[in-house]
């Protein structure tokens, strides 16, 4: 079972969800590069100017770690990028669970993706504001930060700790991407999880990817917002295992 | 004197008050929600900010629902995560909706509140008016744009761009520089600029730097030693920048390598020494002619013979001056059609009023179509065919070869004159270049194969020229058949 976390943070992201399924499976997590603690000299600015770099990567570790017919759990923009991966190499995967999907987030026509362009470019200068170096949140190892004993040294130095050069491109090949036509090529069965009033992949773009992934069962969680791994994670676990079992 | 009023003088229900007061009307915004966003709890300076009331938000408005779009999907996917995960948040940005749309730039820190078991229960928020420090920090990021954008510049310009200080000392020494003196930046940096200059002397450099020091920028030829022992001549432009009380700081400077300037300079010289030893050739024959003519009061066959020939070869001479000004400046246009280059080549040679002894053709019997402007073809093949006249002594024979080829044709043509030196080959096509014979003199403008050249080019054709001295020369141009290949 492998988890990939989307943009924004890391694999921490999974630490709410993950120990219901290290009994059952083996859980593989990791690191986009660029987040947490990946190797940033392995960026490539012109191989990550697209999800297709991203999804090679991902393949990449299935193929280090042997996986065949594994189950990807993907948040997101990895949910996109899983979708990337399942097309190219199918056999690596039987299930995939796509949280919070969005083939697009830029309206286009009759398509909403709740975006518009100038809302992408809003987000990318707020995104250089808080990179700026006044954010302690964002930069903590740039800037120390704040004692809490309860976790992991580990896990405050590099919690959302992405390098700001590379968040600014991660950012902007997500939010600007069009994977619509990919969604029909998808051969794996799926399970696309829909919080109720999520600000980046609304209800209607959830019921797109329903309709247009072959195999595609959508669930709706109480949950709100965008985390439900985080904001719900017993719900999603529930509903996981439902989609394992089925 | 009075004493300060201590604890003791203030009733409990007084300092409540004022606690109160501070949380409500503090220079700070304080938020209570839920986890999923719900307002549960707002203080006055937020509600004073935003331009809501109390009943506007609390248990109807999320904490999301405040912010722009793109701040709601900032709080999605990353304040959300690292407060559920770290417990706290600090100094993040974003800007709230106020109740008449405006933007208000706000700081926020947030701590999750857990009950005694652990769980998550509430998000504590205090809310910070960043206005003012958002402008300043737009304002150093659009600085910072420009800073990356100036080094950038220097970075990559082929210039030597470098600065230093009042007494000389080297301070920065872009890669320019390196190119064009041959040091790294580590080994100039922190040493006397002058000890790679060998002018100006010091008299000059002393002049230099009073100019600078009293806010003058300078511009001054200067010699530099290489690092491969060379020398290099450069025009070098001095900019002082003064501090605020009117020292001298910095100084940029910027060097530009002058050989090629002087190069052109000298080109351009020679140029106007042959075109009018040129020109006064013919213009002396026609006077001349004319003159003997009113001297003797008759008419001469001769004598005007002379002046027409000489007429004829100053129109060609600022035939070829106007066309190489106008290639040179990209308006040579061609009018392009299908052209048989067997009969161009047959027309040419005929042209030339030459015995059909001294000319060779060898040419396909069927036409062969090219795409070509049969004006400007019909120069060139003019031009190859009178440098072959002119070199080939006597009455050597001349080959003219058309052949076809897979998507090209060509022309060859074949001489069996003095040939080109080696050392010449390489440039015969450039502009103003005249091949010196054994005598040491050259002759023309140098301008006729620099034409050829552009003119094939021009027709996404090329010309090559081939030569063994004593042997003789060949030229050959090439073209695209019609229809091209291309379509």
């Amino acid at each position: 079972m492998i988890f990939a976390h989307g943009y924004g943070c890391d694999q921490n992201m999974w630490r709410l969800v993950t120990p219901a399924f290290t009994d059952t499976h083996r859980v593989i997590l990791f690191d986009h590069v660029g987040a947490g603690r990946s190797d940033l000299a392995a960026y490539d600015r012109a191989k990550y100017s697209s999800l297709h770099g991203y999804a090679q990567d991902l393949l990449e570790i299935c193929d280090e770690l042997d996986v065949t017919g594994g189950i990807f759990v993907g948040h997101s923009v990895s949910a996109m990028i899983g979708v990337l991966a399942a097309i190219a190499e199918p056999e690596r995967f039987s299930r995939l669970v796509l949280i919070g999907p969005s083939p697009r987030y830029i309206d286009d026509g009759d398509y909403v993706g709740g975006f518009t362009r100038k809302d992408i470019d809003e987000l990318l200068e707020l995104q250089a504001s808080n990179y700026l170096g006044w954010s302690a949140t964002l930069a903590p190892v740039i800037m120390g930060n704040a004692e809490r004993p309860e976790l992991s040294d580990e896990l405050q130095a590099s919690f959302c700790s992405t390098d700001p050069e590379i968040a600014k491109q991660f950012a902007a090949v997500t939010f600007l991407s069009d994977n619509r036509s990919d969604l029909p090529q998808v051969r794996v069965p799926s399970l696309a999880l829909q919080c109720q009033d999520d600000a980046i992949a609304p209800m209607a773009v959830g019921q797109y990817v329903q309709r247009h992934l072959p195999a595609c069962e959508m669930v709706v969680l109480n949950a709100t917002g965008h985390c439900p791994h985080l904001s719900a994670p017993e719900e999603t676990i529930a509903a996981i295992r439902d989609f394992l079992d089925s | 004197m009075t004493e300060l009023p201590g604890r003791a003088d203030m009733s409990d229900a007084f300092l409540q008050e004022s606690l109160e007061e501070l949380y409500e009307q503090g220079p700070c915004g304080y938020l209570l929600t839920n986890l999923n966003g719900t307002i549960l709890h707002v203080n006055d300076t937020l509600l004073a900010w935003t331009g809501y009331d109390r009943d506007d938000l609390v248990e109807t408005r999320r904490f999301q629902d405040l912010l722009t779009l793109p701040g709601r999907l900032f709080y999605e996917n990353q304040y959300f995560p690292l407060l559920r995960l770290r417990g706290s948040v600090k100094e993040v940005a974003f800007d709230l909706r106020r109740e008449d749309r405006e933007p208000l730039p706000v700081f926020t820190n947030s701590i999750l509140r857990t009950d005694a078991d652990g769980r998550p229960m509430l998000i504590a928020s205090a809310i910070f008016d960043a206005t003012d420090r958002r402008a300043y920090e737009q304002e150093l990021l659009r600085s910072q744009q420009r800073a990356e954008q100036l080094a950038a510049v220097v970075r990559m310009s082929s210039d030597a761009i470098v600065s230093m200080s009042a007494d000389g000392i080297v301070e920065t020494w872009n890669a320019g520089a390196q190119r064009l003196f041959g040091y790294p930046a580590q080994e100039m940096v922190g040493g006397d600029l002058r000890t790679i200059l060998s002018s100006p002397d010091d008299e000059t450099w002393r002049e230099t730097m009073v100019e600078l020091r009293q806010g003058r920028p300078v511009v001054r030829d200067l010699s530099g030693r290489c690092a491969d022992g060379s020398t290099v001549d450069v025009s070098a432009s001095f900019t002082p920048h003064t501090n605020l009380l009117g020292e001298l700081g910095t100084v940029s400077v910027i060097m530009r390598d002058i050989a090629e300037r002087r190069a052109v300079e000298q080109l351009q010289r020679e140029f106007l020494a042959v075109t009018t030893h040129e020109l006064r050739g013919p213009v002396t024959g026609i006077t001349g002619n004319a003159q003997l003519m009113r001297r003797r009061g008759a008419y001469s066959d001769r004598s005007v013979d002379a002046i027409i020939t000489q007429s004829e070869r100053l129109e060609r001479l600022i035939d070829d001056l106007l066309l190489a000004s106008e290639i040179q400046a990209d308006r040579l246009t061609l009018a392009m059609e299908a052209t048989d280059l067997v009969a161009a080549t047959r027309a040419a040679v005929s042209l030339l009023g030459v015995g059909d002894s001294r000319i060779c053709i060898e040419a396909p019997d069927e036409p062969l179509l090219v795409s070509a402007d049969p004006l400007r073809l019909g120069q060139v093949l003019t031009n190859l065919l009178t440098n072959a006249i002119k070199y080939a002594p006597g009455e050597s024979e001349i080959t003219v070869r058309v052949t076809a080829g897979t998507g090209e044709a060509s022309v060859a043509v074949v001489d069996r004159g003095v040939g080109i030196p080696p050392e010449s080959l390489p440039y015969v096509f450039d502009r103003f270049y005249r091949v010196t014979d054994t005598a040491g003199s050259a002759q023309g403008l140098g301008l006729g194969l620099y034409i050829c050249r552009r003119i094939m080019e021009a027709h996404g054709g090329q010309i090559e020229a081939d030569s063994r001295p004593g042997q003789g020369s060949t030229f050959t141009i090439t073209l695209p058949k019609f229809p091209s290949p291309a379509g």
